[in-house]
């Protein structure tokens, strides 16, 4: 309680930093630490330059932005770095692998979503378990406009067009982001309209439902109108035009000549969605994080809190929640509509339970209502799901087609059953992360800290030096 | 004076049971208030119809010459009516700033979350200002300097019950209800939350009004009390006129028992 009045406001906020952020901020403060991370990311850059299928190394480039956000440093310099990395780094050594621009445009994905459902569930705290079926809203919109499918509507499933246009030009992608997010809105406001006077289990379970729903009915409306072609899926879908300069003039010659491996219009468009979901992502980080820090955050934190207190103060309940849902779902809804461009193929099959559960794995693993914390957990179980597990089951049958023998237990690798794929057993390493962040951090890798309100101690009108001394009698007394 | 607050037969049932029972009470602008009663007698159910918590079966709520009664609770609030709770409600993973921030939802200009998203000059300058009257309230309801970060739930209990007045004023209402605003509190605190209580009204012109056990707190601060007993009024008056009243010792204190003065 007593604030020594000599302290300097500077000192005492470094030392906050440094209790507060443990270990690697530690180690990385000081002139040292920036030149640290860079030397790191160059050396990473470099390693990966020349092995451009290393597993560990791509790891550890990802783990470069971690480093930079661990920094105690300006925000401008982490930005910067972060910037550089991103904008920079990962596009030059995706020239040589592609697979890493691949991963880089997953992440970006799952992180928006996961993003989305942080504002459902972590910030207003209403448990949503079908908050896929928004991802779907999106990226069946496209897919249904975007593809030759409405020529098909009357026709049954798996008929092939007679027509060779498509109903709508490609740059059409473009308003239907706008749509697509206006669309996944209107989802949530119609999923949250019901489920108002739901909470906890009850909201689960119908929102449970709500997903399943969406599901079997892109699985479904096949007939009597072929809506969605039903399991089989729709495809192809537009990707939106690009210049051709970027497609096949002096760029894409360019970097064939840097990399030394012919840039086609895939790789070019590899980069596009790159970049489009790393702008997107970037834009929902903003959008959440400015808006936790509003009039809007605080009720929707006050509603997650004690909602009867809320309502109280005033809080009006009902729009409230529906602004949660429909600004959740509308992240995800333009990012429905980038992900099916880029797949340029949407199925049922992408928008499963298990696909809302592992969104909601990324928010609980990373850390509920953190936003940096819900971007690393989305990273790290999508590198976990589309790179790790991977290119362990592909190492494991080679390993299997030689001649080597298992160590310890003498059995040929040939002799390993295939059940004992790593990529066969995503669910059960999430299960077990899972497990293990409950028992031993159940708050998250990134905890949520309600963020401290910049208290400027020489200008706080709690604290004028005149009276200080007379309010804290009063407190001693009053308490 | 005008009344600021009026009760017209409010019944209030939960299934069979009659929990407020054609309840009359008239509240004067300015006044410090109480309604009294032992326990289960009905008191937060009047408290919680009058702020739209439950809507009564029968009766009529006016509030500043306007009938209220089935207007949701945040309505009720918009108008210029805040409330405590009995057991202390803060949003205790919130700091003690933005409990009070929280409070003055209803009177914060920013409606769309696009001013946020945007960081506009209005949005800046309307949070700032929210923020300096939440300075000032929590200065005001004489809460040591400097908690204003420190989560609600880290605060012992007399500040806890400080910051939820303090939450309560950002609301700037013209009448305060206080649920047992001094429950679990010690002679000081009892004493200090008094003060505080006089203040709001001496300073702020704000009416309050009160439920109360403790009748040396009722006592020593209504101007007027109400004193209800299974759901029923059984008495008002001014405090030394409801301390004399046989219906009241019998119901307070249980029959044969007498009140000495002092």
């Amino acid at each position: 309680m007593s604030e020594q009045p000599g302290k300097s406001s500077g000192s005492k906020s470094t030392k906050r930093d440094l209790s507060d952020e443990g270990l690697i901020t530690r180690l990385l403060a000081g002139p040292l630490g920036p030149i640290f991370v860079i030397g790191y990311l160059a050396v990473v850059t470099f390693l990966l330059y020349r092995e451009p299928r290393a597993l560990l190394l791509r790891f550890l480039l990802f783990a470069g932005l971690l480093l930079i956000y661990y920094m105690p440093h300006k925000a401008w310099l982490k930005l910067l770095l972060a910037g550089v990395t991103v904008v920079a780094i990962i596009p030059a050594v995706g020239l040589k692998n592609p697979f890493l621009l691949e991963i880089g445009f997953q992440v970006a994905t799952f992180a928006t979503l996961a993003l989305g459902l942080n504002i459902v569930v972590g910030f207003a705290g209403l448990l949503d378990l079908g908050y896929v079926a928004f991802f779907a809203v999106g990226a069946y919109l496209w897919a249904i406009f975007g593809s030759q499918q409405l020529w098909q509507l009357h026709s049954s499933p798996g008929t092939a067009t007679v027509y060779n246009v498509f109903p709508l030009g490609a740059w059409w992608f473009w308003p239907f982001l706008i749509f697509g997010i206006t669309a996944a809105a209107g989802a949530g406001m119609l999923l949250g309209t019901p489920v108002l006077r739901l909470r906890g289990d009850y909201l689960a379970i119908v929102t449970l439902g709500f997903g399943e729903v969406i599901r079997v009915l892109a699985n479904n409306l096949d007939k009597p109108i072929n809506l969605t072609n039903g399991p089989q899926g729709i495809t192809p879908i537009q990707r939106p035009p690009l210049p051709d300069f970027i497609l096949h003039g002096a760029l894409p010659n360019w970097l064939s000549q840097v990399s030394g491996r012919t840039i086609g219009e895939g790789d070019m468009y590899a980069f596009f969605f790159y970049f489009l979901a790393v702008v997107w992502l970037v834009f929902t980080i903003a959008f959440a994080g400015r808006l936790e820090n509003s009039r809007l955050g605080r009720s929707w934190t006050a509603i997650r809190e004690d909602d009867v207190a809320a309502v109280a103060m005033g809080v009006p309940l009902r729009r409230t929640k529906l602004t949660a849902f429909a600004i959740g779902a509308a992240f995800s809804g333009a990012m429905g509509v980038i992900y099916a461009a880029n797949r340029t193929f949407v199925s049922p099959e992408t928008f499963s339970l298990t696909q809302s559960i592992s969104v909601l794995v990324m928010v609980i693993l990373g850390g509920l209502g953190s936003i940096p914390g819900v971007v690393l957990g989305a990273a790290i179980v999508t590198m976990l799901n589309i790179d790790v597990l991977q290119t362990l089951s592909l190492q494991l049958s080679s390993l299997r087609q030689g001649t080597g023998m298992i160590p310890l237990i003498g059995v040929p690798w040939a002799e390993l059953p295939t059940q004992l794929d790593p990529a066969r057993y995503q669910r059960l390493v999430f299960g077990l992360l899972l497990i293990i962040m409950m028992i031993f951090r159940p708050e998250g890798i990134i905890p949520s800290r309600r963020r401290k309100l910049e208290l400027h101690e020489d200008d706080d009108p709690l604290a004028p030096p005149a009276d200080s001394e007379n309010v804290l009698i009063t407190s001693t007394g009053g308490d | 004076m005008a009344p600021i607050l009026e009760l017209h037969k409010i019944t209030k049932r939960f299934g069979g049971l009659v929990a407020v029972s054609g309840v009359e009470i008239s509240l004067d602008k300015g006044r410090i208030a109480s309604i009294i009663g032992p326990n289960g007698a009905g008191k937060t159910t009047i408290f919680n119809s009058i702020t739209g918590v439950y809507k009564p079966e029968e009766g009529t709520v006016v509030f500043d010459g306007h009938p209220i009664t089935g207007m949701r609770p945040d309505q009720i609030t918009a108008m210029g009516m805040c409330r405590t709770f009995q057991n202390i409600r803060l949003f205790q993973n919130m700091s003690v700033m933005e409990n009070v921030m929280v409070g003055a939802h209803t009177r914060t200009t920013q409606s769309t979350g696009i001013g946020a998203v945007l960081r506009t000059k209005a949005f800046r300058e309307a949070e700032e200002a929210v923020r300096l009257k939440a300075k000032q309230l929590l200065r005001f309801v004489d809460l040591p300097l400097g908690l204003g970060d420190q989560l609600a739930r880290n605060l012992p209990y007399g500040q806890q019950r400080r910051i939820e007045i303090a939450r309560a004023l950002a609301a700037e209402p013209k009448l305060i209800l206080l649920d047992e605003p001094t429950a679990g509190m010690n002679p000081q605190e009892t004493e200090a939350a008094i003060r505080l209580f006089r203040r709001l009204r001496d300073e702020m012109g704000i009416t309050v009004l009160l439920i109360e056990h403790d009748m040396k707190v009722v006592m020593g601060i209504s101007e007027w009390v109400s004193v209800i007993d299974y759901g029923q009024k059984i008495a008002e008056g001014t405090p030394a006129e409801v301390r004399k009243n046989q219906r009241v010792i019998e119901a307070y204190l249980g029959r044969h028992a007498t009140v000495h003065e002092g």
